[in-house]
């Protein structure tokens, strides 16, 4: 490339990316932002020039792909040594701009082949970026990040309803920016997951390291914990060993089965938080009290993890970001509003009052209750009361997390765990070590891994039709590609 | 360069305020594109500060002579 070609684009890609309404509105806004408290002048200089630093890496890519025509991967690579960035952003930002319509991004069998612009101008994104309330609240998983995010602390979730004042709101788009069902690049997640590695194609539980089944040792936790107790003994474990300063999970209230974001602090409140809880919970919305701590973990469902992955793809600025050493993801086929569950407690006979534990297990739902009854229905009767919304999602096993952990694929009283990441590998070697787990592979036990892939499929599957008969009827759906 | 009112003595209010936050954020700017922030620079004097102003165009003169030539200029 030229030098003087590269510095005009260098120049409009600037100017393009000052212009981005989603930099314009918070610096335009900025009085109002500090007088509402969430984020203090340096915080929002950060937030601030994150977004400029990507827009500006996004539009001097585009002018790239303008001067020089389609650019192959081969091309990008050297574009990115050009530019001094790595190879995964330049990705990660040609997939931004399918999303916006400024480009293209064409693939064969998961490899890209070439990235070329469209006709699209800068000018014309602004109407992308709305409220999560206009588009997405259909499809909402309820995960809580752009109640977290928001800048004037006008958005909440609660019950996964997601909810904006209006009168406060200032439309700058981040709350759109982090949700994980506006738009969310899997191949692209995929990729950072993997490290780099090859990302198995055919596979529906996501790339991984290794696949086991495991069981906690520790006496405390076998007594309160779901099935293998794997989550609880991985955050005691991360406690004992100094690795995590606090965890973010979910804790029940005083309301029967009612859940709410929970911040851990020791080794007693992760055994505070054990257990499953059916109904949904905006845990990510507490994401901000976790910035006086420099090392937590965060446990939730796939929804949250893909939140979580998409700010590692798509850096906010926002501190919290950082601190999240650890993803643990639970396996989630759907969850509940909390009237479906008190409705599933009734159907089961009983009250949502009574009951002690609840599970899914082998195509039934258990309600063991207070008295030691154990009652069950098919999972299909009870599905039918799970929350509509979450059947825009394809995932099941928490693909974004570091270690994902679940019931399916494993025998009673065990859990399947897939260790994706370093970092889940690093948290889950140190608890067997430290000899709080007990383990198997996971493809050496029945039913085990073939389980889990039928029925990530069934949900990936479902979640396809549902994508395609919405857009269909010209319904807004999620961009998972 | 851009003169403003000082603050709550602007005609137009706000204006100047407005006009502050876009300066620190165009500084930040040229920061990031290697331009560099030293060559804008906002200042706030009245009507009546004849000697403010001089010596802010002093100061910004002083400081054009003393750059190089625009890193991005083509060449």
């Amino acid at each position: 490339m030229q030098a003087n070609v590269f510095e005009k684009a260098k120049l409009d890609a600037a100017y393009y990316a000052a212009q981005s309404f989603r930099v314009r509105c918070l610096v335009d806004s900025r009085e109002e932002i500090l007088k509402a408290g969430s984020y203090t002048g340096e915080d929002l200089d950060k937030i601030t020039m994150a977004i400029f630093d990507s827009e500006f890496a996004k539009f001097q890519l585009w002018e790239a792909l303008r001067a020089h025509g389609p650019l192959s991967l081969d091309q990008l690579q050297e574009y990115a040594r050009d530019c001094c960035q790595s190879l995964f952003d330049v990705v990660a930002r040609a997939f931004q701009m399918k999303f916006e319509g400024l480009a293209s991004v064409e693939e064969n069998e998961g490899q890209i082949t070439q990235v070329l612009a469209t006709s699209a101008k800068p000018e014309d994104l602004r109407p992308i970026y709305e409220q999560v309330t206009k588009g997405v609240s259909h499809s909402c998983s309820g995960c809580g990040m752009c109640a977290a995010i928001c800048p004037l602390g006008c958005v909440t979730v609660e019950d996964g309803r997601v909810t904006i004042n209006e009168e406060t709101c200032i439309h700058c788009g981040l709350c759109y920016t982090v949700c994980p069902r506006s738009y969310f690049p899997k191949s692209v997640a995929d990729w950072l997951v993997a490290q780099g590695e090859a990302v198995p194609l055919d596979v529906q539980i996501g790339s991984y390291i290794d696949a086991y089944s495991a069981q906690t040792t520790v006496p405390e936790i076998r007594e309160v914990g779901q099935d293998g107790g794997v989550v609880t003994t991985l955050l005691f474990y991360a406690f004992q060993a100094g690795k995590i300063e606090a965890a973010l999970g979910a804790k029940l209230t005083e309301k029967p089965w009612k859940p709410e974001p929970f911040v851990m602090k020791s080794q007693e409140d992760a055994i505070l938080a054990a257990g499953t809880k059916y109904a949904n919970n905006p845990t990510l919305s507490a994401l901000p009290q976790l910035t006086s701590y420099s090392r937590v973990a965060v446990v939730g469902t796939p929804c949250m993890m893909q939140a979580l992955r998409k700010g590692d793809i798509y850096p906010i600025g926002h501190k919290f970001w950082d601190k999240v050493k650890y993803k643990i993801g639970i396996f989630c086929m759907e969850s509940f509003s909390y009237d479906s569950i008190v409705k599933i407690a009734e159907q089961l006979g009983t009250s949502i009052e009574n009951a002690k534990k609840m599970n899914i297990n082998s195509g039934k739902f258990f309600i063991r209750t207070k008295d030691g009854e154990v009652l069950q229905a098919p999972v299909k009767e009870v599905t039918q009361l799970a929350r509509n919304e979450c059947h825009y999602c394809y995932d099941l096993t928490s693909e974004s997390a570091d270690v994902s952990v679940g019931s399916i694929g494993s025998p009673e009283g065990w859990s399947s765990v897939i260790v994706r990441t370093p970092a889940g590998k690093d948290l889950f070697d140190g608890a067997v070590e430290a000899g709080l787990l007990e383990v198997q592979k996971l493809d050496e036990i029945e039913p085990g891994l073939p389980m889990l892939v039928k029925i990530a499929g069934f949900k990936s599957g479902g979640c396809n039709k549902r994508i395609l008969e919405a857009s269909e009827q010209n319904g807004v759906v999620p961009v998972y590609k | 360069m851009v003169v403003g009112c000082k603050f709550g003595e602007c005609d137009f209010e706000n204006g100047n305020y407005a006009a502050k936050r876009h300066m620190d954020f165009a500084k930040k700017i040229l920061d990031r594109i290697g331009v560099g922030a030293e060559r804008a620079e906002m200042f706030f004097c009245s009507a009546a500060e004849s000697d403010k102003l001089i010596a802010a165009i002093t100061e910004m003169a002083r400081r054009v002579e003393s750059l190089p030539p625009n890193p991005l200029k083509n060449r």
